[in-house]
């Protein structure tokens, strides 16, 4: 899972940064309002997390302008302006959910997990599809016969997207996007390794091949 | 008296009923004179005829003409009559007077008197009377006539003034009437305006009045223009002072939620942040409340408790609670969309962290805003029940919240004149907060 952070604090925002990658999500952090909203409409984004006192343009002028170009992005606003028609203003500016400030970082984090279980029309709390089921606190996996598998960060990542997107064709390049931070070096190559890594920890079958494609995770594409 | 209307319309049917009465009774008045004066001349007239017919013989007796009078003193109960005194007590008389006797002193020679009397038949009878000389005798001439008739017409002709006259006010009443509603017409749109603006529909006034409610509707526009940029000032200024102070508040709230922090130390963070943000956030609630009659949004249930919801929905995403409302889709008057705002996201904010699966709200505006919000949760004891309202008071420590909500809840109740009541909800057996707003005193 990709995300995108706009804040403006030049703590907070590296430390939230930090905090989201070491909850497995790749993570691009931009300070203003006008970065963010650009790397909003041309990167492959699953959330992004706004601020709404942003310099060079306002949070919620920044989100107005992703849902009228008709980006369906998942956001949540986290602003210290939080009385509730300051709430009710942001929901209806077309974000998904509204967090005050100041929060607690698991708050966060739950509030992120249920709006990304609700884009992905998922109902259930623990992601588990094709016998695997991902811990996504301890980040491993646990196969089918119970034992547990540790993941590293970017393995689990890419796991988790393919466990979000079963049956899906996901091109290599799809998943580099998803995967990987923008300022990452995007080698396909990369990709490669890490899926027989993958292959290597819960079994060959579940990843299937399509030469000059990409994979399908846990059964067939139509 | 406050209808402006009504003191015109008073005024000119008073003025109107004085004048008329006046004109109406110099006009029959007049009337009756100007008959009088015909009447005695004529009288007179007869009375200087019957003066030639009177014949006095050498011994003395007096005797009249009976040619030279007219037929009308012949003839019985005519209502016309003479008699002629004489100064030795003889007396001469009509016909007319069949056997009824006309009283009346005799009067000099020269004198005249005219005066009403009752004459034969009751009838009322206009007597001329004036004193002559014939020959070496000295006569009295009286000569009446019969009123009634005349006086019939005069009363006939009273009347027909008076019915016209009323039928004239009534007219003049109606018109003005007319011209009234006309010229308070802009002042009734002035009414209908206020109310829309109640309700939010519109944030200033039409100027377009007469000249004599101009000034007030400009000032009027003036102080809603005044309040409202007051309130979008102080609120943008909140807003940045919630922005500053938060950010670092946020900070430090990190700080304890960090794993490197020492575990002593993170209790400590924790206790003061969360004092800290308490009261920065009870500060800035209460200074974001605009208040009854103030100038800003109005609240739409219809388009605003949905989206609130929604806002409820995901901060308690972790339960499944149903929310059910009932409310009007129309503005709430005199109420500020923040507000209202503030108040029913702490009121259901409360309800959704004790219930259990259902949230009932209810808004009615009548006279007053009444609001019912139910819950499905525990509910509270009767000693709770006393204590609910306390500032900072917290039922619960183990549940997440500032403690504040409620006690926000009675500020705004009593910011908005309201009434506020606790108890347990009949039907979904949690907590049940009822309280109207704008009570009228």
């Amino acid at each position: 899972m990709r995300l995108l952070l706009v804040e403006d604090d030049a703590v907070l925002g590296p430390r939230l940064r930090q905090d989201l990658r070491r909850a497995g999500y790749a993570v691009d952090l931009a300070d203003n309002g006008i970065d963010g909203q650009f790397q909003g409409e041309t990167e492959a984004y699953d959330a992004a997390i706004l601020d709404l006192g942003l310099p060079g343009r306002p949070g919620l002028e920044v989100l107005q302008n992703w849902r009228r170009a008709g980006s369906q992005l998942p956001v949540i606003i986290l602003t210290a302006r939080d009385a509730w028609h300051e709430r009710v203003d942001g929901l209806k500016a077309g974000a998904d959910d509204y967090l005050g400030k100041p929060f607690h970082q698991e708050e966060l984090l739950a509030r992120l997990d249920a709006l990304l279980r609700r884009a992905q029309e998922r109902a259930a709390p623990q992601l588990s599809v094709a016998g695997l089921t991902l811990d996504e606190e301890r980040q491993c996996v646990q196969l089918g016969d119970g034992e547990s598998v540790e993941l590293t960060g970017t393995e689990f990542r890419l796991l988790r997207y393919m466990m979000v997107n079963p049956g899906k064709l996901l091109s290599k390049a799809r998943l580099t996007e998803h995967v990987y931070e923008g300022d990452a070096d995007r080698d396909s190559n990369v990709i490669e390794a890490y899926i027989k890594r993958l292959r290597q920890k819960i079994g060959k079958q579940l990843i299937e091949t399509r030469r000059g494609q990409g994979y399908i995770f846990g059964g067939d594409a139509p | 008296m406050n209808s402006l209307a009504q003191r015109l319309h008073l005024g000119l049917g008073i003025s109107l009923i004085l004048l008329m009465g006046l004109i109406g009774w110099l006009i029959y008045d007049q009337n009756q004179r100007l008959a009088d004066e015909l009447i005695v001349s004529r009288l007179q007239h007869d009375g200087e005829g019957l003066l030639g017919a009177l014949q006095v013989d050498a011994e003395g007796n007096v005797t009249l003409l009976e040619d030279a009078i007219s037929a009308i003193y012949q003839r019985p109960l005519s209502g016309h009559y003479f008699l002629l005194q004489l100064e030795n007590g003889g007396s001469l008389r009509s016909r007319s007077l069949w056997d009824v006797e006309l009283s009346g002193a005799t009067l000099a020679p020269g004198e005249q008197r005219t005066r009403r009397i009752t004459g034969p038949a009751e009838q009322p009878l206009l007597m001329w009377a004036g004193g002559y000389r014939k020959g070496n005798h000295s006569v009295t001439i009286m000569v009446a006539e019969d009123l009634s008739q005349l006086q019939q017409r005069l009363l006939q002709n009273a009347l027909l003034l008076l019915a016209l006259t009323v039928g004239f006010l009534f007219l003049i009443l109606f018109i003005q009437r007319r011209i009234v509603r006309d010229s308070f017409a802009p002042l009734r749109q002035l009414g209908r305006e206020i109310e829309q603006l109640e309700r939010g529909d519109i944030d200033r006034l039409t100027e377009a009045v007469p000249l004599e409610v101009q000034p007030l509707v400009v000032e009027v526009n003036r102080l809603l223009q005044v309040m409202g940029r007051r309130l979008e000032r102080s609120r943008n200024a909140l807003g940045n002072l919630a922005h500053a102070l938060k950010g670092p508040l946020n900070l430090l709230t990190q700080l304890a939620d960090d794993r490197e922090t020492p575990a002593s130390l993170k209790l400590e963070l924790r206790q003061h942040t969360a004092a800290l943000q308490q009261q920065i956030e009870q500060q800035l609630i209460r200074a974001r409340l605009a208040g009854a009659g103030s100038a800003g949004q109005r609240f739409n249930p219809a388009e605003e408790l949905p989206a609130l919801i929604t806002v409820l929905e995901r901060i308690y995403h972790h339960k499944q609670i149903k929310f059910e409302y009932h409310a009007p889709s129309h503005n709430l008057s005199n109420i500020d969309r923040h507000d209202l705002h503030e108040l029913l996201g702490n009121l259901l904010d409360n309800a959704a962290k004790w219930a259990q699966a259902k949230v009932r709200c209810a808004i009615e505006q009548n006279a007053a805003i009444s609001i019912t919000v139910e819950d499905d949760g525990e509910g509270v004891t009767e000693q709770e029940l006393a204590a609910l309202t306390e500032r900072g008071h917290r039922l619960d420590e183990s549940q997440p919240g500032h403690g504040l909500g409620l006690a926000i809840v009675k500020e705004i109740v009593e910011l908005y004149n309201g009434t506020l009541q606790f108890d347990r909800s009949p039907e979904l057996g949690g907590l049940r907060v009822r309280l109207s707003l704008l009570v009228q005193q």
